[in-house]
């Protein structure tokens, strides 16, 4: 599949707030399949309308796709509120099978649209068979499923009449006959017989249900219960699992910037000038359009942020025209005048205004080897787990005005130290920064220091005044492989944090791996490192850090 | 020197549906001098309850609505400079406990936090209102009651607990569907199938509340719609109107409530 561009997260986006808003039942929706299919809860489209289908001149002409994709999410969530989870298909002809799939369609689109009128014109507006189609197997079933959905529709030939008539239980077409699968099989039976009887030959594996909208009604047929045992179509599910820890690499990286950096010495105690080289790069997206992107940003971690915000220190007071005390110099100014009878000013009184403290934040994500790890008491690893509070915090952050930075880095000796941006400060988030933090990889080893003072120069860079702070993700333990003292590093991150915070940059760790919490408190205080305790908890995590 | 209480009397009966018995459990708190909190989101019926209730009673009402900027100074009043020189004007707060009103606070926790400083001495037993400008203590006129609103959404903010626990607090929701169509069939003059029709509408949008929209459409939203149709708008266009284009304007969940609606009607 080709890279995820932000029209179809957004149609993504789109289409599963309103199958939220249709039906109360959960369901996933994901935008990468061949043809439509549903698989458990999960509904399976194709990013776009198949080509090659005979276009209904009825429909929009300027519609980009999407009635199609209501159509055919709103027609899977029928099937989810209203179908059974299985039929069963034992001692069943595979036409009489096809026949229950085109009832079963009917049947759940037809409880729907009575409770959601407007999808019932959709999908029949959708339903384009008709008797200068031809009377083969297909065909008239094509036309009975038109006959089923539009009672607008009238279709000359017996057959799809007969089938009409005993589908409905009134003449108005809005109460199926059948309330359970025994009644399906039956009148499938009853209709295939017919169909049998006209001579009509039928091909099983190359039939799908129609028109394009509906599903392909795999998950009517247990594997193993059918007597063929060939599925309708193949399954991609590999390309369902979003953000799996084994996803294909990225693209060739962009063209890089290399900056030197010191490196402090604890055993002569000095710092070797020129001692690292730092590569920033800019990180490419991963290439999935199986991206999940998450609706709505944690609310408790909003609040929290929120809170901080508001309750700022108080600055001065300053002159308005209402406030609680009056400015007696105003106010002596203001006496002055009437008694001359010169104009008054109304600013007598002295209101506090909130401090604006402008706030930065440079978010750095430990992409070590050590972060390939799956997280204690969880399957993920570090690194997913990592990319997905980065993610939310920055949201959070932006939200309030923050203005945030997201770069994921590893070091494979002192000259291959790499910052890979994912994010810079005045870049919105969205899709693309998701998709690049999903495509960072645990590879090399930890040099801390080096990246701290990189993340830091880069801070000091921004312009504005107000605060500063740089978080590190991940272990907080400082490795790399030319160094053998397991303490030269530690001192080296050290000493960057204090060059930090002389220079106005306030430094903190989250500690995902609580084992590795020691070590982090010893480069960036006991206070500054926070242990991440869970999603749940990342408000407390947030006003820790803030 | 008490202010008249006339401009804040409520003169014709606020027409309100009870949703449980929250009438008898605001009377009752009102009777024993408690202070009142209300719960629920944005539309659902608080500010009625309140004016209906001070109907109820024969009390004077002053609504307040809070905002970020709202401090001590304007609920309780300030010093103001005129030809004779300065002087004292009670603010809303103030004019409440003297003349025995009903005072309604919208949205409390979003002003200042100052605020706490009048709010606490008026809702203990001491209910005494401190100005502090004026160095006076307002003993709180014995039917003087104070009636706060809070919407615990997921936007807001939340409410410090000791300033929560000085409040008896009654939650209020959406009503349930047919509550809700009699509600808005009566408040908009429209027929009861259309009515229906509107708040299935509105219902489905409160699912989106956190995941697309901060919160779903309110009741008053759907009266709003009624409304337009009963002026002649086509449903679509009233809901389009009063429902999609007033909830959101990201592309994303705007482009759903559009599918939403052509699904509905």
């Amino acid at each position: 599949m080709g890279v995820a561009e932000p029209a179809t997260s957004l149609r993504l986006v789109a289409l599963r707030t309103y199958l939220r808003a249709l039906s109360p039942v959960p369901a996933t929706l994901v935008l990468e399949a061949e043809c439509p299919y549903i698989a458990g809860s999960s509904i399976h489209l194709p990013a776009a309308r198949p080509r090659g289908v005979k276009a209904d001149t009825e429909t929009a002409p300027i519609d980009d796709g999407w009635v199609w994709h209501c159509a055919a999410s709103a027609h899977a969530m029928a099937h989810l509120a209203y179908s059974p989870p299985v039929f069963d298909g034992r001692g069943l002809g595979p036409l009489v099978r096809a026949l229950m799939c085109v009832l079963e369609d009917a049947r759940v689109e037809v409880l729907m649209a009575n409770r959601l009128p407007g999808l019932g014109r959709l999908w029949a507006s959708l339903h384009t068979a008709s008797a200068e189609d031809g009377a083969d197997a297909p065909t008239l079933m094509l036309r009975l499923a038109r006959a089923l959905a539009d009672p607008a529709y009238t279709d000359a030939h017996a057959w799809v009449r007969k089938g009409r008539a005993l589908f409905f239980d009134d003449e108005h077409g809005r109460v199926p006959s059948l309330t359970q699968a025994a009644d399906l099989r039956r009148l499938a039976t009853r209709l295939g017989s017919d169909l049998g009887q006209m001579r009509l030959r039928f091909n099983a594996p190359s039939w799908r249900p129609g028109p394009d909208y509906r599903d392909d009604a795999r998950w009517m047929w247990p594997a193993g219960a059918t007597d063929d045992g060939e599925p309708v179509s193949a399954p991609s599910e590999g390309a369902a699992n979003s953000t799996s820890d084994n996803p294909p690499p990225p693209a060739a990286e962009a063209p890089s910037t290399r900056y030197r950096y010191p490196e402090w010495d604890a055993r002569i105690a000095c710092l070797r000038e020129d001692w690292c080289t730092v590569t920033e790069l800019t990180q490419p997206a991963l290439e999935s359009a199986a991206f999940e992107a998450p609706i709505g940003v944690d609310t408790g971690l909003r609040r929290a942020l929120q809170r901080r915000r508001r309750t700022g220190p108080r600055a001065d007071r300053v002159p308005s025209h209402r406030g609680e005390r009056f400015d007696p110099q105003a106010l002596v100014r203001a006496a002055v005048a009437m008694r001359v009878g010169a104009p008054i000013d109304p600013r007598l009184f002295l209101e506090p205004q909130p401090a604006r403290n402008a706030l930065k934040v440079f978010l750095v994500i430990d992409q070590s080897v050590s972060c390939a790890q799956p997280l204690p008491g969880s399957s993920r690893s570090v690194m997913a787990v990592s990319c997905d509070i980065a993610a939310q915090l920055a949201q959070a952050w932006q939200d309030m005005g923050v203005q945030v930075a997201l770069a994921g880095f590893s070091s494979d000796g002192r000259h291959a130290i790499s910052l890979r941006a994912c994010k810079d400060f005045d870049e919105p988030m969205g899709a693309p920064v998701r998709a690049r933090l999903a495509g960072l990889r645990p590879q090399h080893s930890t040099r801390l220091g080096a990246a701290i003072r990189h993340a830091s120069t880069r801070l000091k860079q921004q312009r504005g005044q107000g605060e500063r702070l740089l978080v590190v993700l991940g272990d907080g333990e400082p490795w790399d492989i030319d160094i053998h003292d397991p303490d030269y590093l530690v001192a080296d991150a050290r000493q960057a944090v204090g060059q930090a915070r002389s220079t106005g940059v306030r430094t903190a760790c989250v500690v995902l791996d609580p084992n590795t919490i020691e070590t982090a408190s010893r480069v960036f205080g006991w206070r500054a490192t926070v242990a991440f305790k869970g999603l749940e908890a990342l408000d407390a995590l947030a006003r820790r850090l803030v | 020197m008490s202010p008249d209480p006339q401009p804040w009397r409520v003169r014709e009966e606020p027409w309100y549906e009870p949703v449980g018995n929250e009438l008898a459990l605001f009377e009752a708190a009102c009777q024993r001098r408690l202070p009142v909190l209300l719960k629920g989101p944005t539309g659902c019926g608080k500010t009625r309850l309140v004016e209906h209730m001070a109907w109820r009673l024969g009390r004077p009402l002053i609504t307040v609505a809070c905002n970020e900027d709202l401090g001590a100074a304007d609920l309780t009043g300030r010093w103001l400079l005129d030809a004779q020189g300065t002087r004292w004007q009670d603010g809303p707060l103030a004019v409440a406990a003297r003349i025995g009103a009903l005072c309604y606070l919208d949205e409390l926790v979003e002003a200042r936090a100052d605020t706490t400083v009048v709010i606490h001495p008026l809702t203990d037993t001491r209910r005494v209102l401190p100005l502090a400008a004026c160095n006076e203590q307002v003993p709180a006129h014995p039917d003087f009651t104070l009636v706060v609103s809070y919407n615990p959404g997921p936007a807001s903010r939340e409410m410090k607990a000791s300033t929560r626990q000085r409040f008896c607090a009654i939650a209020l929701d959406y009503p349930d569907a047919d509550h809700e169509a009699r509600i808005v069939a009566h408040e908009a003059g429209i027929d009861a199938q259309t009515a229906q029709a509107l708040v299935a509408f509105g219902r489905r949008t409160r699912r989106l509340q956190g995941q697309g929209l901060d919160e779903g459409a309110s009741t008053r939203l759907l009266v709003h719609a009624g409304m337009l149709v009963a002026q002649g708008l086509s449903i679509r266009d009233a809901c389009r109107m009063a429902l999609v284009e007033s909830l959101t304007d990201e592309p994303a969940p705007r482009r759903a409530l559009e599918g939403v609606l052509d699904a509905s009607f």
